[in-house]
């Protein structure tokens, strides 16, 4: 019996706490957005926080955006020759990047670099007191903390998915063109053709799903470590690190099935 | 000034610019005050006294806002602070300055942008002007020299001295000093404690002070509670409280270890088991 | 808060403060005292503070940019009817030797 009442007792805390947890969160990312548009002025901020989201990724996210244009270029040429469309490479590897790897990828990558690197930010600051102390100034920390943080992700991850998708399509010109000895006219021809606006505003739109989604989970994390166990140490910033990277990662990935499947 | 224990019924200051009318707290199960009742006088130094784990710092979290009080039980200027909307906690909070334990000072920033952050959000002075406020509050607490620091370049007690410096950049009319001086040298504590008699001198400052530091504390304090185990032991003038008969404010006073008889014999005991198995 | 100037004969300027000097008045008073007084390039400046209610550090701030920039005008600068509140103030801040020099 008091197996069972026990066993009822968990169950019941899980849900008690996913529910709670979710609306927190909810309410987290409604106080940062009202924050964009509030007191203090975060102009410099903003601009700070671009600066270390691009430099933290700018060349990872280049590293990894040419060697997946080059493995395009190598699986597409594989995969067309079959049919002896070798010509359309270039939409092949445009389409894909543009559409579907671009944003996600870049997205992951941010992640795993800046997203991370804000999740221990924030929560060291929790752990430290230091969003106490914001709040004992009357400062906001939603709109003095997360706020600057959701703007430059918004600007940032975009921008860094264009740069994936240019240098992407420059390996694929390498592999396919240089390598393979497809004619560069016909992959350069076959992309502008066949690339339309529809795919480059699904790009668009995605990445700014993504920037929302991962800031919003990166900074909520680092926000609140701690604070359902109530003590504030160390090992609790790296376990909402840890969880937040791998969690962005799976909502990025769910979220990309769904958008794209609303927006074909 | 009047001594009152736990037995007699707590008297409440009326004269308080904060006051707190039998609070209980605690989390979750764990109750961690026990109807505590005291008034903080306006322009006074108030020293709060307990060992480690009395209740002193759930306390102060209950005075800065940081924890939710029910109704009822904290009054700032006679208004409930349960019942205040953001408008009226933005308010208190800029008539507020807090020390916290660390310093919680902003790790990103050099001292002098951390003291400068309240300035920057709340008023519209000047850089050049910002400036000056600024080293004129590190001067004061004997860091002319590290306004360019990180505060991971400073030791903890000049993090605290600088959390202190930010803590009164905005002249607050309260400050909340959590434990000044543990971490510091005697002297360097000396100074702060008479940097803090003189703020209230100078500026009129009410001070609330946390500390287990019982010399730092009748140095300082114009009014003492004692807190133990969660309640109010003793209120009242430095003087009443030292001369106070109840014993458990003697032991308080006196240092003396806790006699733990219980805890003794459940130690005999879980020791005397080891062991056994390894005979058979 | 009001500001009364009076120019005197040879470039001299008293400037008069009531009310409240503190962080919320000084970023106006500053600009216009600046912008209205030392450009004027005033070859001595006496500052009255005897109708001040109330003053905080960002008061003391204002008064020692105000001595700082005549000084490098090359300009004199004196205190008047500073009241005993001030005079704390200015001990916490450790500035007499600054702002007293020739008072």
């Amino acid at each position: 019996m008091s197996g069972v009442l026990t066993f009822l007792d968990r169950v019941g805390r899980w849900g008690l706490n996913h529910v709670r947890g979710t609306g927190r969160s909810g309410i987290f990312l409604y106080d940062a957005l009202r924050g964009v548009f509030r007191p203090p002025r975060k102009f410099h901020a903003v601009i700070r926080h671009v600066y270390f989201i691009g430099t933290k990724s700018f060349f990872v996210i280049g590293f990894t955006a040419a060697f997946t244009g080059m493995v395009l270029g190598l699986q597409g040429y594989y995969s067309l020759s079959k049919f002896g469309s070798e010509g359309a490479l270039g939409a092949a590897v445009a389409l894909s990047l543009i559409r579907e790897l671009g944003p996600v990828l870049s997205a992951l990558m941010v992640t795993g670099r800046a997203g991370s690197a804000i999740c221990a930010e924030i929560g060291i600051m929790r752990i430290e007191e230091q969003i106490d102390a914001l709040e004992c100034m009357a400062i906001d920390p939603h709109a003095y903390l997360v706020s600057p943080r959701f703007v430059a992700s918004l600007i940032a991850l975009p921008l860094l998915t264009a740069f994936f998708d240019g240098v992407g399509i420059i390996g694929g010109y390498l592999v396919g063109v240089s390598l393979l000895g497809v004619n560069p006219g016909a992959y350069l021809d076959g992309m502008e053709k066949s690339v339309e606006w529809v795919d480059v505003s699904m790009g668009i739109v995605k990445s700014f799903l993504f920037a929302v989604l991962f800031i919003w989970i990166c900074t909520y994390k680092g926000f609140y470590a701690g604070v359902d166990e109530g003590r504030f140490g160390p090992e609790d910033v790296s376990r909402a690190t840890t969880d937040a990277v791998v969690l962005s990662s799976v909502a990025i990935l769910v979220s990309d099935y769904v958008a794209t499947s609303l927006l074909l | 000034m009047f001594l009152m224990n736990d037995r007699g019924g707590p008297k409440v200051f009326t004269d308080g610019i904060i006051e707190v009318k039998n609070l209980s707290s605690g989390y979750g199960r764990l109750q961690i005050l026990h109807d505590v009742t005291f008034a903080i006088p306006s322009g006074k130094v108030t020293v709060i006294m307990g060992v480690s784990g009395c209740g002193k710092s759930t306390l102060l979290r209950h005075l800065i806002g940081l924890k939710n009080t029910p109704p009822g039980h904290v009054f700032v200027d006679g208004s409930d602070m349960a019942l205040f909307g953001p408008q009226e906690w933005m308010t208190y909070r800029k008539r507020i300055g807090v020390l916290f334990q660390g310093g919680a000072l902003f790790s990103s920033l050099s001292v002098r942008d951390n003291l400068a952050v309240p300035l920057r959000v709340h008023t519209r002075l000047a850089e050049t002007t910002i400036r000056i406020i600024a080293d004129i509050k590190l001067h004061q607490v004997g860091l002319t020299e590290f306004g360019d620091f990180m505060p991971s370049q400073l030791s903890g007690g000049m993090r605290k001295r600088a959390g202190l410096a930010r803590a009164m950049v905005m002249d607050p009319e309260i400050l909340f000093v959590d434990e000044p001086s543990s971490g510091l040298d005697p002297i360097t504590a000396a100074g702060l404690d008479e940097l803090l008699v003189d703020l209230k001198d100078a500026m009129g400052m009410t001070l609330v002070v946390v500390t287990h530091e019982l010399e730092s504390a009748f140095r300082i304090a114009d009014q003492v509670v004692v807190l133990d185990a969660g309640r109010v032991l003793a209120a009242g003038s430095p003087e009443a409280v030292r001369s106070s008969p109840d014993p458990r404010v003697r032991q308080f006073l006196e240092r003396r270890a806790d006699e733990r008889t219980v805890d003794q014999e459940r130690y005999e005991k879980r020791l005397t088991g080891v062991g056994v198995k390894r005979r058979a | 808060m009001p500001l009364t100037v009076s120019w005197e004969e040879g470039g001299s300027v008293r400037i008069s403060c009531d009310g409240v000097l503190d962080r919320d008045t000084v970023p106006d008073l500053s600009r216009r005292l600046f912008r209205d007084v030392l450009k004027k390039r005033p070859r001595h400046l006496r500052l009255d503070l005897s109708a001040v209610e109330r003053m905080d550090t960002a008061g003391l701030a204002f008064v020692l940019e105000l001595r700082n920039a005549l000084k490098s005008q090359g300009a004199g600068f004196r205190l008047e009817g500073v009241t005993d509140s001030i005079r704390r103030l200015v001990a916490l801040a450790r500035l007499e030797n600054l702002l007293f020099e020739n008072s």
